[in-house]
């Protein structure tokens, strides 16, 4: 008999390596920490030769601390020329391929360089992979790391909440909303690599992608992953545009130039999109409404204005409430809303702007928190909830 | 500090400060707190009896440090040796030597010198017995701990074997996969969850805090207020429609241009998304499958 094991795998450029160093110790500290886990583990670390230059102590540092650190060889080439983040998780699957780590015993956990786990991670995963019964998993995230109670920190609030939504739509046949992450996500070994990520040139959206090909290729096996994955928002409104436009770019590169999207699985997608590219016009005609004089409009938009506005705060306020256990500065009701508005307008600007704007591969954004944002006092027993 | 030095340093407190060239000086003894201290004149030298049942104390003191130190006890070697008569009778009476005529010979004026020595060495031993005992004591700690890891080991390993769900996956085991080593320097229980960080960190990551507890706690929570939520969203929601509609309706607008007519559709397009999300996000919560039975 043997347990299953969980490769937790970081892909990342690496340029932020302060934040990975503490994404891997999360996953070494409370693997050592959490009792009775169903899982023996591995943790990999895979950067790119310009990350692993920013700071060769740490990554070395890391991997006296037991992390498999891998740097992507330049020379290193896809079959189909993949490029970014795809490129790097497809070395990593023909890696485990090498080394007969691809099998139904073992699992991949994908986080980003900022994702770190706890032992309700740990927990979850183990749950998982015990009963062993979905091939893909994944769960809420939230983003209590470097809080600061930005703009963009706010916004972050609502995903958490969404994530719910993102969670009912994944485990349903067609994923009717296009819920995916692509960071907290566990995938047996075998699954993933059949399925590769090698595609032809630059995808935005990578994990959107996989989870076509996965469903595709085996129908709806996807599972709800428990525990919360810990992450930090952008640390800045332009962070968050840039952020915003390459989901934006994943979502259009899967439209218009992938032939592996089903049609049916298309209109979904073409539908998800249209409802983020309808924010900025809703608020326009909003504006319009009130300015111009067009009562007769208003009463056929005010019956489900109401809906869609108690939707979007009650986002905010449950996303806080999933968050509050977790956050050192508690922030005050006014600031939340006058942040909430800012960021969710960031949102609505964020489809338009991908639309005239070009995918960047710059598009990662920084994830070491910069050196003006106080670091915040680590989250205790004690914190006022 | 045991009786016998405590004894030894008062008598020597009393002991003459205006001693004879050949006697050692008394300062360059090893001090002892409360003789030193002692803020008296010294009044005379002690008798023979005082001084014979000091030099048992002491000589009991060695006796019991060698049966500690297990190593025999050499009769001889440690005895004073008898001291040498006074050469001169004319020392009698000599302030701060002993008195002469004593049957068995005066001491040796160089015993104190001999006992402080010995003291000396006792003392260096005790302290080398007790850095002894201390590291034998980190190493009863290293052990316990380690018998203490051993047993949750053993545990760990039952429980795998017995987890459900492993045995049951078809499948040839994975190629031997080297578990990972515990990183060097590592300190701490594995399941104190205050334990000190991997890699040292001076303050405690904000990781440590992620605990399934708080994560019960949070979802508990949500899913209780679940219901709530849903009837106040609704409720919220008919009422801000309804004083729209209600605004629009008696605004008395007139129609605006044809054309115009189409916008409610843009207005309209995120609806049904709103409405399968707000569907969804009640079902899972309400389903309850998020909870994780709490940690050992």
């Amino acid at each position: 008999m043997s347990a299953p094991t969980v490769i937790f795998q970081v892909t990342a450029i690496g340029t932020s390596p302060r934040a990975l160093a503490t994404t891997v110790r999360s996953v070494l500290y409370w693997v050592r920490n959490t009792p009775k886990l169903r899982f023996r583990y591995l943790v990999w670390l895979l950067i790119e030769p310009d990350g692993y230059a920013t700071d060769p102590d740490l990554y070395e540092g890391l991997r006296t601390e037991g992390v498999t650190v891998t740097v992507i060889p330049r020379a290193y080439r896809t079959k189909l020329g993949t490029s970014g983040k795809a490129r790097a998780l497809q070395f990593a699957s023909e890696e485990r391929i090498r080394l007969r780590l691809s099998d139904p015993l073992i699992w991949v956990y994908h986080q980003d360089e900022e994702t770190c786990v706890g032992q309700d991670t740990l927990e979850g995963i183990s749950d998982f992979v015990a009963r062993g019964d979905r091939l893909v998993g994944t769960g809420v995230i939230l983003y209590p790391l470097d809080w600061a109670g930005s703009p963009s920190h706010v916004q972050e609030l609502t995903r958490s909440y969404d994530d719910f939504r993102v969670l009912d739509s994944m485990t349903a046949a067609g994923n009717p909303t296009s819920g995916f992450h692509g960071s907290h996500f566990l995938t047996r070994a075998d699954v993933e690599d059949s399925i590769g990520w090698d595609a032809r040139g630059y995808v935005p959206g990578e994990d959107l992608l996989f989870e076509i090909r996965v469903r595709r290729e085996f129908g709806s096996v996807f599972g709800l992953l428990k525990g919360f994955a810990y992450e930090k928002g952008a640390f800045s409104m332009r962070d968050q545009l840039r952020q915003r436009r390459r989901w934006v770019h994943g979502v259009l590169h899967a439209l218009r130039r992938s032939d592996e999207v089903p049609l049916r699985r298309k209109a979904t997608l073409a539908y998800s999109a249209l409802s983020w590219f309808s924010a900025l016009p809703s608020v326009a005609v909003l504006v319009a409404s009130v300015a111009f004089h067009y009562g007769p409009l208003l009463i056929v938009t005010g019956v489900f204005t109401g809906f869609i506005w108690t939707s979007m705060v009650f986002a905010y306020v449950e996303g806080y409430r999933l968050h509050r256990r977790y956050l050192y500065h508690p922030a005050s009701w006014p600031r939340l809303a006058l942040h909430g508005v800012l960021g969710a307008l960031v949102d609505v600007l964020a489809p338009w702007y991908a639309l005239v704007t070009r995918p960047s591969k710059g598009d990662f954004i920084p994830k070491d928190r910069p050196a003006e944002i106080p670091h915040p006092r680590p989250v205790g027993p004690t914190v006022p909830v | 500090m045991t009786e016998a030095n405590a004894t030894f340093g008062d008598q020597r407190a009393r002991a003459p400060s205006g001693a004879g060239p050949s006697e050692p000086s008394r300062d360059a003894l090893p001090s002892d707190g409360p003789a030193r201290n002692d803020p008296r004149p010294t009044a005379r030298w002690p008798t023979r009896a005082e001084r014979e049942l000091e030099y048992r104390t002491v000589l009991a003191e060695l006796d019991a440090i060698h049966r500690i130190l297990g190593v025999p006890a050499e009769p001889g070697a440690l005895v004073p040796r008898a001291p040498a008569r006074a050469s001169s009778p004319a020392a009698e009476g000599v302030e701060g030597l002993p008195p002469l005529g004593d049957a068995r010979g005066a001491p040796s004026p160089y015993l104190d010198d001999r006992l402080a020595s010995a003291r000396e060495a006792a003392a260096g031993i005790s302290t080398e017995f007790e850095a002894i005992q201390r590291r034998t004591q980190g190493l009863g700690d290293s052990v316990a701990t380690l018998r203490a890891e051993l047993d949750r080991a053993a545990e760990e390993l039952s429980f795998l074997r017995a987890g459900p769900g492993v045995d049951s996956r078809s499948g040839s085991g994975p190629a031997a996969v080297p578990p990972n080593s515990l990183p060097k320097g590592r300190t701490g229980s594995p399941t104190t969850p205050g334990a000190i960080p991997v890699g040292g960190e001076p303050t405690p990551p904000a990781y440590a805090a992620f605990t399934v507890a708080r994560y019960n706690e949070t979802v508990g929570e949500a899913r209780d207020r679940r219901p709530r939520l849903f009837g106040t969203t609704l409720l919220l929601a008919a009422a801000i429609s309804a004083v729209l509609v209600t605004l629009a309706f008696f605004a008395h607008e007139a129609m605006p241009v044809w054309w115009l007519a189409g916008l409610p559709l843009v207005w309209m397009i995120p609806v049904p998304f709103f409405v399968v999300s707000f569907v969804g996000t009640h079902r899972i919560l309400s389903a309850g499958p998020l909870d994780l039975p709490e940690a050992a």
